[in-house]
């Protein structure tokens, strides 16, 4: 029933450990998150983070609009199932579910309703008296199950909760967590190694590797668009083929070399135009992964395929409906072990080839995944970010596909050639001097991206719904966001858009020291804002004491307290007879029960016991027939051991099967007592808490005044606990020691630093980024020498350099529409909610 | 030829298990002895040396022990009682909560505090015994019961190590379920932990009661040979002094009978809760 908000949050071991890095998410109300990943990926880690039984390191989780970091477990409002289930095994099903409930101090009628409710949802209803060893796998994860729905609970966690099960099981105990998704509305996350429960569940899944998020997606969408070679490698049941290889262009076609085998595979270069084009230089070693599905081996449609390579087939899997083909595109390979040439096909059959055959396999070069050899991320981007393009320098000019660019006059290059790297967000469409045709439109997530043909060129940009596939566009390019590169140097260069500068923490009491008391003021201010709040609530306070102590002394307390007194008398007496009541039946209860039970214990081990009898009666007169009958010897041996064998086995048989008979009868005598107990239990609960409610009301009518006063007095004394605490808060101001400048930090900044590192804040350094359009000119601040201008397209520039704390000069870049000289000295100032805050040492993002 | 080696293998078997319950008899024999002993002396007459039945059966020695003047037993007994049980429960209720801080709570100190809890239980208690004293007459309990029981469970968070190996086994799933149920440590302890650690709590009581129960070195030195203050095991060891050994004996058999019939009452009754597998189906299974 709430969106959770996890923000950069990391969870170090005192070890020094990181088992979760810089996870950052959002979930929606509703949605079924699932974390997937091998096991020591910080799955786990990070469920329980959310539920509050580990600490978080560093970060921010919020439920709704709270941050709970500090809030203990049972006031998350979350409910979890375990692996283990972790039902209280003295406790019968029924209490294990009102367990929770009962010490939220719920009234039992309530839930006993919910305990009701939960156990007719997931069909526990026949064993609410039973105690969890009396049940089966199944059923107990449907107790734990029970317990957390009853709640309701704003994010249920479960963390693997069916890997404890048999196969069968779990996969009728995963749509039933489906279903139960569907019909309470809640938002659930679950842990799980298992990727088919991930890709079934899920309506988003996160997968992890080492602590770091590697994607979140739909299942679809892992499966389809992987963002790396882990994700890829990861999803789908057998595992993608990877092989290595080079890319290279020429002309329109692409070559694609396998790396350790003969093959070799051609195709246009519109089956690969999203692939990072810096790739199509042959130089680069990538990874080329391929689905099974996407390959066959089927001989009629090898034989109408453009795109094939050969294969050496190894082994064969049958799967029943379908048949995986193992081989190897290395003819020296062997297929079997996982290497970076073996191939796996999937088929309907195995097509009559036998291991050994060297044969045609079809490659659908368009259903491939690229991934970069060494950082293993996929290349082919969803959205590509950039477009390159050959270019190049003429005459202040860049010209690319037959397109001219003029140069800022700040730019003085010679003429070259080069590539022009072009991002989508340098590309505004609508206006400018430029034009293309959009030939088609994709639909990636909630964004359309639209490929737009220039004179031969295909380009890349995000549009919105108004365009349609065969519109003619203009477009502009903004200058200051391209870049132009000749041999890999950059010539033009993307300007940062941040500065980065290092900075310290400083608290108060040092930052008003050495600044002469310069900061005061600030906190008094502070100090005062909430004497104030406080002080306005305390007259709320005291203003409806008087107006309700001025009411109740126009009433007539005699009078009430008798008639009160009446009412309370003869409700005790309807108490106490009801009481009796319940008591008698339940003595009853138990005698019949007890009773029972000793006449099925004894008809239990007297049928055992005869069955036996009869067994014994029948092999002593079957083997008494033999003696009669037979008269071979080696037969006669036989039987007489089988005998033999009887004799010696019969007692310890009969010893087992009774006792199992009589366990069997106590699991159910005590299910008997425990449906007698419970609801006289209940009942007896429910009628004295009553009877106590009922004394209190009276009390407090009998006693008005004295209880307004106690009231009164309580709430003050909340009013005044919260006002400390808010006090105390007031007076933690922080600063931030930039270019030996201080620069207060805001609340919100203030608690993520402390929350996320406590008092070593103040002895870590952080590096500060500044967006260099949030500077401005001022007469105090950091101090900088301005030593040139830039005018980028629309806006201009200045750079300065800048000293900070440790005297090291660093490069800053201001947007300013003034002109300064240059070596004139300026101030610059900025709000410390623009910038980024990264702790360094161990690279913890903190805002 | 199998069927061969197949018998002897069994002759083999037999032999050792022959040999083995031979051995087992024979020790029990001897030491059972002793309480055969006790018990039939305790029903003597009259002590008679070399005698190892009495020659004629009475139970007088019961009688006397509760009604002679000069020992009184049935003060000692009760002395007895009212010290073990007292120190029995807040002994068990010290120590497993000790036990459970040590197996699930996390805290700085946590492996310097069970380092030095083994330290110090390696002293023998005796090397304390004199200290002990001049503190307790500070506080004005050396002879009282009331100082002993202090004694006797001042140091209760000592034997924690059974009790931690026990709660070490159950899972901590169990107290992070509760936690999210929304139960504080103290009500875990109370209302989880504790209702699925029966055999423990058994175990430490029995240990806790027996104890004191049997103690004579620390009740006699606090006694300080004041009749009224003794416990069982002083006054019957008194019974044997002063050179009446011989008269007396057969009511200090009676009482060693009588003695140990209290123990036994207390096991048989918590025999029952003596059972394991409490914690089945608590987590898989």
């Amino acid at each position: 029933m709430a969106e959770l908000r996890l923000e950069h949050i990391y969870k170090v071991y005192p070890n020094g450990v990181k088992a979760v890095s810089d996870f950052t998410m959002n979930i929606k109300d509703k949605e079924f998150i699932v974390f997937v990943g091998p096991s020591g990926c910080g799955k786990s880690t990070t469920l329980r983070m959310i539920a509050g039984l580990e600490d978080i390191s560093a970060g921010e989780l919020y439920i709704g609009d709270k941050i709970v970091n500090d809030v203990e477990p049972k006031d998350r409002d979350i409910a979890m199932v375990f692996q283990n289930y972790a039902l209280y095994p003295h406790m019968t099903v029924y209490e294990n579910m009102a367990f929770g409930l009962q010490l939220r101090h719920i009234p039992a009628e309530e839930i006993h309703e919910r305990v009701i409710w939960a156990a007719k949802i997931l069909g526990l209803t026949e064993y609410l008296d039973r105690k969890p060893k009396a049940m089966s796998g199944g059923q107990r994860q449907r107790v734990a199950l029970g317990r957390a729905i009853l709640r309701n609970p704003k994010v249920m966690l479960l963390d693997e909760p069916l890997s404890n099960l048999d196969a069968k099981l779990r996969a009728q105990m995963r749509s039933e967590i489906a279903k139960l998704h569907q019909d309470l509305q809640t938002t659930f996350i679950y842990v799980t190694h298992d990727q088919v429960e991930a890709m079934t569940l899920g309506t988003r899944v996160v997968v992890m590797k080492l602590g770091v998020i590697q994607q979140i997606d739909t299942p679809k969408n892992l499966y389809d668009f992987p963002t790396n070679k882990f994700v890829a490698g990861f999803i789908g049941t057998p595992q993608m083929n990877f092989f290595e290889g080079y890319l290279t262009l020429d002309g329109d076609k692409v070559n694609v070399k396998f790396d350790y085998s003969d093959n070799e595979l051609v195709c246009n270069v519109n089956d690969l135009i999203k692939v990072q084009p810096h790739y199509f230089d042959g130089n680069h070693k990538v990874w080329i992964g391929i689905r099974c599905e996407a390959l066959s081996v089927d001989p009629e449609i090898v034989a109408n395929s453009t795109s094939k390579i050969k294969m050496k087939v190894s082994h064969f899997e049958e799967l029943g409906n379908e048949t995986l083909i193992y081989g190897d595109i290395n003819m020296n390979g062997d297929g079997f072990g996982e290497t970076s040439t073996r191939i796996i096909v999937k088929g309907t059959s195995s097509y009559g080839y036998k291991p050994g055959d060297i044969i045609d396999c079809h490659f659908d070069v368009s259903k491939t995944h690229f991934f970069d050899y060494k950082t293993e991320e996929s290349i082919v981007p969803r959205i590509p970010e950039l477009n390159v393009i050959k270019a190049e320098i003429s005459d202040g000019y860049i010209v690319f596909d037959g397109l001219k660019m003029k140069l800022p006059a700040i730019v003085n290059l010679e003429n070259q050639v080069g590539d022009l790297y072009l991002p989508i967000s340098a590309i505004e469409l609508g206006k400018g001097e430029y034009s293309g045709e959009i030939v088609n439109i994709e639909h990636v997530d909630d964004k359309l991206l639209a490929y737009i043909k220039l004179n031969s060129r295909i380009i890349f940009s995000l549009v919105d719904d108004s365009y349609k596939v065969g519109d003619k566009v203009s477009l502009n390019i903004d200058i200051a966001n391209i870049n132009f590169k000749v041999d890999g140097k950059d010539v033009i260069q993307v300007m940062d858009r941040y500065n980065k500068i290092s900075s310290t923490f400083v608290n108060f009491a040092t930052a008003n020291s050495n600044e002469k008391n310069k900061y005061q003021p600030i906190l008094n201010a502070r100090i005062e804002e909430v004497n104030n709040k406080y002080d306005s609530l305390a007259k709320e306070i005291n203003d409806k004491y008087d107006a309700l102590i001025a009411e109740a002394s126009k009433k007539d307390f005699a009078s009430i307290r008798e008639n009160n007194n009446n009412l309370y008398n003869s409700e005790k007496e309807k108490t106490d007879k009801l009481l009796n009541e319940l008591k008698e039946k339940y003595t009853s209860g138990i005698k019949e029960a007890k009773k029972q039970h000793s006449i099925n214990k004894k008809d239990v081990s007297q049928k055992v016991k005869d069955e036996y009898e009869r067994r014994k009666k029948e092999e002593n007169e079957s083997y008494k027939l033999f003696l009669s009958a037979n008269k071979d010897k080696d037969v006669y041996r036989k039987r007489k051991a089988e005998h033999q064998e009887f004799k010696e086995n019969f007692p310890k048989e009969r010893e087992n099967d009774l006792n199992k008979a009589l366990d069997a009868e106590s699991l159910n005598y005590e299910t008997v007592l425990n449906s007698i107990k419970s609801p006289y239990k209940r009942e007896k609960k429910v009628a004295i808490k009553n009877l106590k409610a009922l004394k209190k009301k009276i009390d407090r009518e009998n006693n008005e005044v004295s209880y307004l006063g106690k009231e009164r007095e309580n709430e003050l004394k909340v009013l005044e606990k919260s006002k400390k605490v808010d006090l105390a808060k007031a007076k933690q101001i922080f600063f931030f020691k930039i270019a030996g400048n201080l620069y207060q930090s805001s609340d919100l900044i203030s608690n993520k630093m402390i929350q996320g590192l406590g008092t070593k804040v103040f002895v870590k350094n952080f590096l500060i980024e500044i967006p260099n359009d949030k500077i401005e000119l001022s007469d105090t601040g950091i101090e900088a020498v301005v030593n040139g201008s830039l005018a980028y397209g629309e806006h201009k520039y200045l750079t300065c350099d800048v000293k900070d704390n440790d005297g090291k000069t660093l490069k800053f870049y201001v947007r300013s529409e003034k002109e300064v000289a240059n070596g004139t000295k300026v101030y610059l100032t900025f709000n410390m909610d623009d910038t980024m805050i990264t702790e360094t040492s161990m690279n913890i993002r903190i805002y | 030829m199998a069927k061969e080696r197949m018998r002897s293998k069994k002759g083999v078997e037999f032999t050792s298990k022959l040999l083995i319950y031979i051995i087992l008899v024979i020790m029990s024999i001897i030491w059972l002895i002793p309480f055969v002993y006790l018990l039939s002396q305790s029903f003597a007459s009259q002590y008679v040396s070399g005698n190892f039945f009495p020659e004629e059966w009475t139970f007088q020695n019961y009688i006397n022990l509760f009604t002679d003047t000069i020992y009184p037993f049935g003060r000692w007994y009760l002395n007895t009682l009212a010290i073990a049980i007292i120190t029995a429960i807040l002994q068990t209720v010290i120590q497993l909560m000790t036990a459970y801080s040590f197996s699930r709570l996390r805290f700085k100190t946590r492996k310097a505090y069970m380092k030095l809890i083994l330290i110090l239980g390696m002293f023998p208690s005796f090397l304390g015994m004199i200290v002990t004293y001049f503190i307790l007459d500070m506080i004005g309990l050396e002879s009282s019961i009331f100082g002993l029981i202090l004694i006797y469970i001042a140091g209760s968070g000592m034997g924690y190590y059974v009790a931690k190996g026990f709660f070490d086994t159950i899972p901590r799933s169990l107290d992070e379920a509760a936690m999210i149920d929304g139960a504080n440590k103290n009500t875990i302890f109370w209302k989880v932990i504790l209702p699925l650690s029966k055999p423990i709590v058994v175990y430490t009581v029995l240990m806790s009661f027996t104890a004191p129960w049997g103690d004579y070195m620390m009740a006699s030195y606090l006694a300080q040979g004041k009749q009224e203050l003794f416990n069982v095991a002083v006054g019957l060891q008194q019974m044997m002094t002063k050179g009446n050994d011989v008269r007396y004996f057969p009511q200090f058999c009676a009482g060693g009978v009588v003695v140990s019939v209290g123990i036994m009452a207390l096991f048989f009754w918590l025999q029952k809760y003596y059972v394991e597998g409490v914690t089945g189906g608590a987590v898989k299974g």
